[in-house]
């Protein structure tokens, strides 16, 4: 069953791809916000903690799992439970519900870097956001108007994700060789001109000040785990299906350390950049750090545009290069997201890979529709903080259940330690039976109690309905459903794992 | 700056950079991977 898979043409490419994946839009604009609230400096501990226990070790496993198979998401899971191929099938739904308004922001990234070469923004960036790029309205009961240039900005998008995915990996492979380092170069320019900003050191000050109190708050070490999680690229599939184009022989353990450290140097890194921006923002507005800072859309359409338009020089190129940066970081994503539903969707109906690309790529793009209409904005916020808190949080779950409970893990420590640059102790086991699970099933927890004491963002409760848990259980009841469709036979013998 | 932010920044960096570039010092020098670094 493995002739004719798409290969890599070399680790480094392997590695470049999982790295776009993992590196996009949050590392930007919620990793140094989440270390700000979460005790400056002191989060670090938190985070790294976080990327040994939880991080790397989940890598490790969908790495190996798809290497060791040579199949996406949902046949790797088969493979390891014949019953559990659902749970597979839920990371690729996943996948493709946060691709349908991702590419959303990216298309309004694709207006903005448009808008920066004259700062159309200006005066009054909140406001030109808000009112007359969004013009979002009152609330998800109001759709009003389709945004016509937002809706240019996801044709451009889903343009380029199939240009990219129609030719295979092996185009991947190509263009992951500049959309990876590019973004890194950009922002090694915003950093070198952040830097040389006035206030900015008080800007990184306040970012990297270790405020150890925030150490014995448990929402300090949940908020850490979920950024490495959230961040990592964990539980969409979309590891599971890049590894299963490598050969069985390659190395896991090193490759997921490389990419796991380089998500969070990039993450650290982006850090001097926004808190230079937002400190040398502060001092012109006059007002104090924890003021100016942001994160999220605010960061990236609001408070960015407005640091940028008062520099005193360069500021167009800067707009330019930032945009430009949220681009190149956004679309290795997308794309990756998009490849692991195309990989599931080749495996399982063994259809080929240009069509499933072409296939999905359309279905993407309509789904992405009415999130351009000016009420999309808030179906975008429900559906997003739903599919974070629930689609990915419990996909992770089950994955570490099903690893580590129903198959044999040690087989595949045995073969993580045979085919890799250095080998993993028993702690790689304990995390991923108990130390994820655990902190994922506080985290859901969390999560639940949060849901009923207040609606969500104060939409009305119906919209929460139609967004979040509607779209919840229909990417719940595809995946089971797709399971019991399933032909019986087994692919994938579970010796073949051992 | 205070010093407990320099000496914060400078510790994270060393862990995160240091672990990175050592990392990849043994990917390279893996004997059965290294030729996995070049294109073929």
């Amino acid at each position: 069953m493995t002739e004719g898979r798409d290969r890599w043409k070399s680790r480094y490419r392997f590695i470049l791809a999982a790295v776009g994946c993992s590196v996009g839009l949050g590392n930007v604009w919620r990793f140094p916000y989440v270390a700000y609230t979460s005790g400056g400096g002191a989060f670090m501990i938190p985070y790294l903690i976080a990327l040994l226990t939880a991080g790397i070790p989940l890598l490790m496993l969908e790495f190996g799992i798809g290497q060791k198979s040579q199949k996406a998401g949902p046949g790797a899971m088969r493979s390891m439970n014949k019953s559990m191929e659902w749970v597979g099938w839920w990371g690729v739904g996943v996948s493709f519900v946060i691709v349908s308004y991702y590419a959303v922001i990216m298309g309004w990234a694709w207006d903005y870097l448009i808008f920066s070469f004259r700062q159309s923004w200006l005066p009054d960036a909140g406001q030109f956001y808000r009112e007359h790029f969004l013009a979002v309205t009152e609330g998800p009961a109001d759709w009003g108007k389709l945004n016509i240039p937002v809706l240019g900005g996801l044709v451009a998008t889903w343009m380029v994700i199939y240009w990219i995915l129609h030719k295979g990996i092996e185009r991947v492979g190509k263009v992951v060789m500049w959309s990876v380092p590019l973004p890194v170069i950009l922002l090694v320019i915003l950093v070198i001109r952040g830097v040389t900003l006035p206030g900015a050191i008080d800007g990184i000050s306040y970012y990297l000040t270790p405020d150890f109190s925030k150490l014995l708050d448990p929402k300090v070490w949940l908020a850490a785990y979920g950024q490495v999680f959230f961040s990592v690229g964990i539980g969409w599939g979309i590891m599971v299906a890049y590894a299963s184009y490598r050969p069985q022989s390659a190395d896991v353990t090193n490759s997921a350390f490389i990419t796991a450290l380089l998500d969070g140097g990039f993450s650290y890194f982006a850090g001097f950049a926004v808190f230079s921006t937002v400190g040398y923002l502060a001092t012109m507005q006059g007002v104090g750090v924890p003021e100016a800072v942001t994160s999220g859309f605010g960061l990236a359409f609001i408070a960015y545009p407005t640091a940028i338009s008062a520099m005193p020089f360069l500021s167009e190129a800067i707009g330019v290069i930032f945009f430009l940066m949220l681009l190149t970081l956004g679309i290795d994503s997308a794309f990756a997201m998009v490849e692991a539903v195309v990989a599931a969707t080749h495996d399982r109906w063994n259809i080929s890979k240009k069509r499933a690309t072409k296939i999905i790529c359309l279905i993407g793009f309509v789904f992405g529709v009415p999130f351009c209409f000016a009420g999309g904005y808030h179906w975008m916020d429900i559906v997003d903080h739903w599919i974070s808190a629930w689609g990915l949080a419990i996909v992770g779950l089950l994955e570490c259940i099903v690893a580590g409970w129903m198959f044999p893990i040690e087989t595949l420590r045995e073969f993580l330690n045979k085919v890799s640059d250095f080998r993993v102790g028993i702690w790689w086991t304990i995390c991923i039976k108990w130390v994820t699970p655990i902190i994922l099933i506080i985290m859901i927890i969390q999560n639940l109690i949060g849901e009923f004491t207040s609606a969500y963002g104060g939409y009305p409760v119906w919209s929460l309905m139609v967004g979040g848990w509607l779209v919840t259980f229909l990417v719940i009841g595809i995946s089971v459903w797709l399971q019991l469709k399933t032909p019986s036979k087994v692919t994938i013998q579970k010796e073949k794992l051992s | 700056m205070n010093i407990a932010a320099v000496i914060f920044g400078i510790s994270t960096a060393i862990v995160l950079y240091g672990g990175l570039a050592w990392c990849l010092v043994i990917a390279m020098r893996t004997k059965k991977d290294s030729s996995d670094f070049s294109d073929s």
